[in-house]
This record gives structure tokens, sequence and C-alpha cells, in this order.
């Protein structure tokens, strides 16, 4: 009988102290499919994964690869039984060529010298088998995310990978690298080899995968074709119960002027992209939504108001006054708040536990501290309020930030940002890495920010969120503005092409 | 919960206690190559550090430069600086004190030491704000800077010792302290004295200000995510500028505590390297100010009790130097006990 899983995982378990990370696993994936693995954050698909490629050692369960049972106690036996793994992070050495990337611990030759030139050809081939450009002399560092993650699937194919899995694959990339993304991974299918991708993107999963199995609270909930559900029933299936994808906005109600930017022209750091001229302004009642591919000059935009940046031109104003060169510790106590983009590097400490990070910027206030010293029953009052509120799982105050899973994480720092009653939020990607559960949550509190009379600039690359939120658009390109409207005025395809660059009624020509 | 405390309180210390076990057996081996029995040298040793009050009073003693020296390494350090500098900052400090002790005259005798230890920190201060500002300014490690103005310090010490100050003879020592400048002895004839109570209230003071105030809070956010600080409002710049600051001046009564509880005045080159053996004991005390305390004990008593035991035992004193070096080599390679060890004993239980 001819072998026709490539993988099948059986009542798979792995605790974490206390913690049920996967709590009975099951999965069946077919040799030649496209399978997709979808889960709130949270749900155990990270832990399963691991397991999968010797990461982690499960607990209990059974791993069969290609028929055979399996337990991996190092990803290096995972990649020679023909398993790679794009993670979310790319694990490349950026100052390295590309192909010197592909061939990193795979190298060829005899001794202690290279044979580049086989690698090449062999790496040419795969290549090209598969439709994939890459300049392979290029340094790594000068690429964009998207060839960056090329890279990493070309460096699994060279090892010989037959099923390839990748985790949240979509997430840095831009609408159309998506598509192009998706036409490798068909490619790869036609060719035999089997795709497994974990995901929260339900319209990705609908678009890609031949089956989809769901997983929530550590468990498989069940597995289907493809053709038997659709995003309703998945994202049922992945909460638990019905969550409201369409939502429910009334009318702005824009009072007055909170912030203004005027033509500001910021410094530039570590050679990223600087805003050069970039005006909007922002009144109490309304979300103005800034997309753009990342990279584009919104750090620089997010910097200078938060007073984090030079300000070389322009002017910034601030409920009236001119915040240049205002301490960012000032503007928060004057109702000025950010949700971060990137938690573990400008949200959270990671090395410090639930509580200390829930003081994180409030730390110097009346609120915690009488007579110069914390006053530990007040923080803990309030860190339990906000726990409640945000519906933080988290085991106690004293975990570490870092044992949360990244949604949680999220909740811990908007549930802080919004506590001070704030007049203005700058919201960057506030769902970035979060599921489903999590992501609506998160739209209904920054909603419910607006109803309430605060400013939000919502600042993100994925379309959806910023056109299903924001009052106003705006399309950032190379630190300037390519276009900006209603949401319902402008057609996604523009603001596909403004985002690349392009001026939609001069198709082509770059700006 | 008090177990689960426990528990994480065992992890913080194992690596510690580990790689002072790895050093005793390891010197074990040693004691065994030169003919002697280990068990007979370690007791002896023991009994050399702990055996009665006044070896208690040595050991306390000898660990008193490391109290300070740890203490000053580790605010440096919780706020992501390694000052290797202390060494220096305590030369200035002790010069301080010392000129101090014997310019003034006729005044009460609390006033006289405080007034001495408030010359060493401030002069241990003005020593690392050069590091300090270039740091921020422009970015000149403080590894570079601190270590040369060691230096500086020595020559700077020497100058002063000889040329100005001097005590007319042999030895390169100024003038002695006025009697009321001395810090008082506690267990006469020992030298122990009131540095040693100062070292540990200013460890208690220094674990206050970094887990209960704002201040230690926002020193410790720079410290492992400046980022985040900045985002937060915690100008990074400021925290830094100000730790190193801190630093230099428990360097400086570090020295202060030499000059006026032990010498009576300042000696040329008096120091064995207080200023970096410190650097050890902050990282065996975990950089924690309570932890720092029984670290430096634990290196007086090897001190003390090594040359105790070479009276008793055929083994030579350096036998505590040498290990004293083993536990630093250990504590170094804390990374593997950390997370080896730990998969491997998890490893065992499954």
């Amino acid at each position: 009988m001819a072998l026709e899983e490539a993988l099948v995982i059986k009542g798979l378990k792995k605790y974490f102290g206390h913690v049920k990370a996967n709590d009975g696993i099951d999965l069946v994936v077919p040799i030649g499919t496209i399978h997709a693995i979808v889960g709130e954050n949270g749900a155990g698909k990270s832990t399963l994964m691991k397991s999968l490629f010797g990461l982690l050692q499960p607990d209990s369960g059974e791993i069969y690869l290609w028929g055979e049972k399996v337990r991996f106690s190092s990803p290096l036996q995972a990649l020679d039984r023909g398993i790679g793994m794009v993670h979310q992070h790319f694990m490349l050495v950026e100052a390295l060529s590309v192909l010197e990337n592909i061939i990193l611990g795979a190298e060829p030759g005899k001794g202690i010298l290279l044979n580049y030139n086989d690698s090449r050809k062999t790496v040419e081939e795969i290549c090209q088998k598969y439709g994939l450009v890459l300049d392979l002399d290029a340094l790594v560092e000068n690429l964009p995310v998207g060839i960056q993650q090329r890279i990493e699937i070309v460096k699994m194919l060279y090892r010989g990978a037959r099923l390839i899995i990748l985790d949240e694959p979509s997430a840095v990339l831009t609408p159309h690298e998506i598509v192009r993304l998706f036409e490798i991974l068909r490619e790869f299918k036609k060719d035999g080899c089997t795709v497994i991708f974990i995901t929260h993107k339900l319209n990705e999963v609908m678009a890609l995968a031949d089956d989809v199995t769901v997983i929530r609270d550590g468990r498989t909930v069940g597995h289907w074709p493809i053709s038997e559900v659709n995003e309703k029933i998945l994202a049922r299936q992945m909460v638990g119960r019905d969550v409201v994808l369409d939502l429910v906005k009334d009318e702005a109600q824009p009072t007055e002027l909170v912030l203004q930017v005027q033509d500001l022209q910021t410094e530039q750091v570590n050679g990223d992209q600087k805003a050069v001229g970039l005006s909007f302004d922002i009144r109490a009642g309304e979300i103005l939504g800034i997309i753009g591919v990342a990279g584009n000059g919104q750090d620089a935009l997010i910097e200078g108001i938060l007073g984090l940046r030079k300000v070389e031109k322009g002017k910034i104003l601030y409920l009236g006054e001119n915040i240049k060169g205002v301490d960012t510790s000032h503007l928060r106590q004057k109702g000025m708040s950010c949700i971060s983009s990137d938690r573990l590097k400008t949200g959270l400490v990671g090395e410090f536990s639930v509580r200390e990070n829930a003081i994180l910027g409030y730390q110097a206030g009346k609120e915690f501290v009488s007579s110069m010293l914390f006053q530990k029953k007040r923080i803990d009052q309030y860190a339990n309020q906000l726990i409640q509120k945000f519906q933080i799982k988290t085991p106690s105050l004293e975990a570490r930030i870092t044992t949360l899973s990244g949604g949680n994480q999220q909740k811990l720092i908007i549930g802080r940002e919004l506590h001070a009653n704030p007049k203005l939020i700058i919201a960057v990607q506030p769902t970035r890495g979060v599921d489903i559960g999590a992501i609506e949550f998160i739209y209904q509190v920054l909603l419910e920010c607006r109803r309430q009379n605060t400013a939000i600039l919502l600042i993100s690359n994925e379309l959806e969120e910023v056109l299903s939120l924001s009052d106003r658009v705006s399309v950032l390109y190379q630190g300037r503005f390519m276009g900006s409207g209603a949401p319902n005025l402008l057609s996604k395809d523009d603001i596909g092409l403004m985002m690349a660059g392009i001026h939609p009624e001069k198709e082509g020509e770059p700006a | 919960m008090n177990i689960s405390r426990l528990k994480f309180f065992l992890w913080q210390v194992l690596p510690s206690i580990l790689a002072v076990l790895c050093a005793l057996l390891i010197g074990a081996v040693i004691i065994l190559a030169i003919g002697e029995n280990p068990l007979q040298a370690y007791a002896a040793m023991f009994q050399g550090a702990f055996g009665d009050p006044s070896s208690w009073a040595e050991t306390l003693q000898r660990a008193t430069p490391y109290i300070f020296g740890g203490l000053a390494f580790l605010i440096a350090a919780r706020a992501g600086l390694f000052n290797i500098g202390i060494e220096g900052q305590m030369y200035v400090g002790a010069i301080a004190a010392a000129i101090v002790g014997f310019s003034l005259h006729h005044i009460p005798s609390f006033l006289h030491v405080t007034l001495a230890l408030i010359a060493a920190a401030f002069a241990g201060y003005v020593w690392s704000i050069v590091p300090a500002l270039l740091k921020v300014k422009s970015g000149v490690h403080e590894v570079i800077s601190t270590i040369m103005l060691n230096y500086v310090a020595y020559a700077l010490t020497a100058y002063l010792t000889v040329r100005v100050f001097h005590e007319p003879g042999a030895v390169a020592q100024t003038y002695k302290v006025d009697s009321s400048a001395i810090l008082p002895a506690l267990m006469s004839p020992n030298k122990l004295n009131a540095g040693f109570l100062l070292a540990l209230l200013l460890a208690i003071a220094i674990y206050v200000f970094l887990f209960h105030t704002p201040w230690g809070y926002n020193l410790r956010v720079t410290g492992i995510n400046p980022s985040a600080g900045l985002y937060a409002g915690i100008k990074s710049t400021r925290v830094v500028v100000w730790a190193m600051l801190m630093s230099g001046a428990i360097g400086g009564l570090m020295g202060a505590e030499r000059t006026l509880g032990i010498y009576g005045r300042f000696i040329n080159s008096f120091s064995p390297g207080y200023g970096f053996t410190a650097i050890a004991v902050a990282l065996l005390g975990q950089n924690h100010p309570l932890g720092i305390i029984p670290a430096a004990i634990l290196f007086g008593a090897l001190e003390n009790g090594a040359s105790a035991m070479s009276f008793q035992v055929n083994v030579p004193r350096e036998l505590g130097l040498i290990l004293e070096a083993l536990i630093i080599v250990f504590i170094a390679a804390e990374h593997f006990f950390r997370v080896h060890l730990r998969s491997m004993i998890k490893g065992d239980k499954e």
C-alpha cells in the first residue's frame, strides 16, 4: 500500500508546569497537500511545531513522519528527515550573501574548504524549478523581508525538505508578496511536496489550503476539507463562540483638535526612512489610519510625535501646544499614550514580571508611589483590575511577561496604555501577531475609546484593519503621503498601488 | 505561592552555589596533588574563618571592601554598565578620606568621619563623571574609559602620596589621619570597624532603592530594555549617567573604609585588587544587593581561612586565591549552569 500520510500526530501533550500548552493534539496531513493549522495565540500552535521540529520534547503522544514513528531531540534530526521550518522571525545572517545563508549549516566541500560552485548550481536549479528569483550574491541585510522569506524557503529546499512548515508566513508581507508566496506554495504541491502553514488569517486559509485543522486551548477541535467550511465556521471553532467579524461602527463625532502635524521632517536614525514633509491633524473622537509597508517612515513619525526623535523641520501641535523638544514623560502625563508594534522591543521589559510591566510609564506617578516608595497594595489592585478587565491570561502577577502568549502581552500593553484615559492613542499595528478573538476585542476597545472622545492615530500595514477602523486614511510611502481620503472612497487596489509608490491615475510610473 | 517563591529563589542562587561547590571540588584535587588530605585542609580553613569570634571578625573585615565594591559594580551593572574602574574610584576615595582626615583638626569625631566619607564618595563620583559623559555623549564604552582612569588614579594618588602629603620615611604613605577621623573598631584588636555596618546598611538601602522606588525601577528598565524605557518616558542617558556616578561614589566609600578603618592613612598601592575581585563578588551575588553580602563574606572567609590553614596543614595560603579564581571561572560559565543544568534536571524527571 502506498504511503499516504506525510505526517500523523496522535494525542500529543506538552505541559509547562500547570499550563497545558498541548493537551491532546491530533493531526493528519496527507502527502502533497497544503494543510492549514489555525488557532488563537496561546492555543498551542507554536508548542506543537516546536515539538514536531525537535525543539521541545512532548510529554506524551506519538508523531509519525512518512509512516514511521519519530521522536526528535534536535532540529538537525528533523532536518535530516525532510522537515523544513520557516520561522516567523527569520534565522538569517545579515552580513552574509544569499548563497552563503542558504548553504549555512549544510556547507558542501571536503575538509575545511567550501565548494561554492556545486552548491551554486544546486541552488540555481531549485530556484529555476519553482520560478523563484534570487540574486545569490546580494547581501541579506540589503533585501526586503519578502525576499528574505524566499531565502528561508530555498534554504529548506536545499536541505531536501519535503515537508515545509511555515509559521505565520504572511505577517510581514505586502498584499502582492502574499499572492506571490501562495503561487510558490502551490508549485510545491504540484511537485509532491507537503506544506503546513500556521496562521490566524482565515481568508488565507480559504484561499490556499486543502485541509484545515483548528486548535483551541491546546486541543484539536476538528479538521475539515476546505470545501466544507467557511471563515465564519472556522472563526467560531477557533474562539469557541460566535465572532463578530464585521465591525459595527457609528458615525464619527470629531470634536476639538488634538494633534496637528505640519510639514514634519525628522532626523534619520540608523539609516531608516525619515519623515519628509508629513502634514495631518486628528480631532478627538476620530481615528486616522496611516497605512504603509513597514519601513516607510512609521518609526520616524511615531518617535517624532513622542519626542524621541529630533524634528528637523515642521511643527507638531498637541492640544494647541508646540511639543518640539518636550520630554516623553511630560507628553505621557498630558494624555499621550502609545501602543507600540514591537512588544518586546518597545512595549515591555522582557525580564520583568507582569506586575512590573503593568506600571511601565506610570512608575513615577502619584498613583503608585508615596513617600518615594512603591505602594505594592495599590499596584496589585490596579494590576489585578487590568488582568480582569482585559482578560489577560497569566499564572500570577509575578510571572515573567515573556511566559505570556503574544496576545496576552498585547492586551496588557493596551490595558496599560488606556489606563490613564489618554487624549491621544498612537496605536501601531495593535493586532500584530494577535489571534482573532483578541483582535475583535482590541477593535472593540479602540472603537470604545473613539466613542469616549479619544483621538486615535492608527498606524498599520494591515489593509483590512485600517479600512475597517479608520474614519480617514492616508497612505505612507518613503516618508511622505501618497494619498489620503475616506476609507469608502479609496479602493483597495488604489491603496495597494500607493503603498508600492505608484500613483493610481498615472499607473506604472513610480513616484 | 510561598513554595513557588522558594523555588524561584533557589533557581536564582543555585548557579552560585554550584560554582562554589565546583571550585571546592577542584581545590580538593589540588590539595590531593600536594599530598595533603583535602577534608583536613578544608576543616582547618573553615575553623580559621569561622572558628571563634576573632576569626569571624577577621573574615568580616576582609569582606567589607567586597561588599562596597560589589554594590558599586551592581548599581552600574543593573543600568547596563560594566564599571571596571572601581579600583581607581576606590583609590581616589581613599586618598580624599585621608586628606580630610589629616587636614581638619579639633572637630567632633562623628562630624569628622562623616566629612571624610562624603569627601571620599565625592571623589569617586567625580572620578566617574568623565566615563559617564563620554559614554552618553560620544558612545565611548565605559570598560575602556574606566580601565584607563584606573591608571590615572594610581599615578595621581602615588604623586600626592610621595610629593605632596608624604610622611617622612621610607614608606610611600601620607600623614596619619587624626584620631577623630578613625572609624571605630567593633571587635578590637581586630580592624573590623563601623565601615562594615555602613556597608550592610548601604546594601539594604540599595535593595530598597532598586526594587521599591521609581528611580530604581527606571534604572533597571534602562539596563534591560532602554527602548521600552524611552517609550515610557524614561530618559536612558540620564539614568546611565546617574548610575555611573552612584557607582563611582560607592567605590569612593570603599576606599574610605580602608583609610579610616584599617590603615589610618593612605598607603600607596595598598589594594591587592579589591576593585577587581569585587566584580567577581557581584557576579557571585547575582548582582543582587542582598546576594552581595554572603558572596563577600565567602571571599573574606576564603582569604582568612586559607592563611589560617597554611599554619596547620602543609598547604600554601595561595589556595584561597586559587579557589577565588576557580569560583570566578565557574560563575563566568553561569550560562552553562542556568540553561543546560535546568534541561538536564528536567530531562531526568521525565
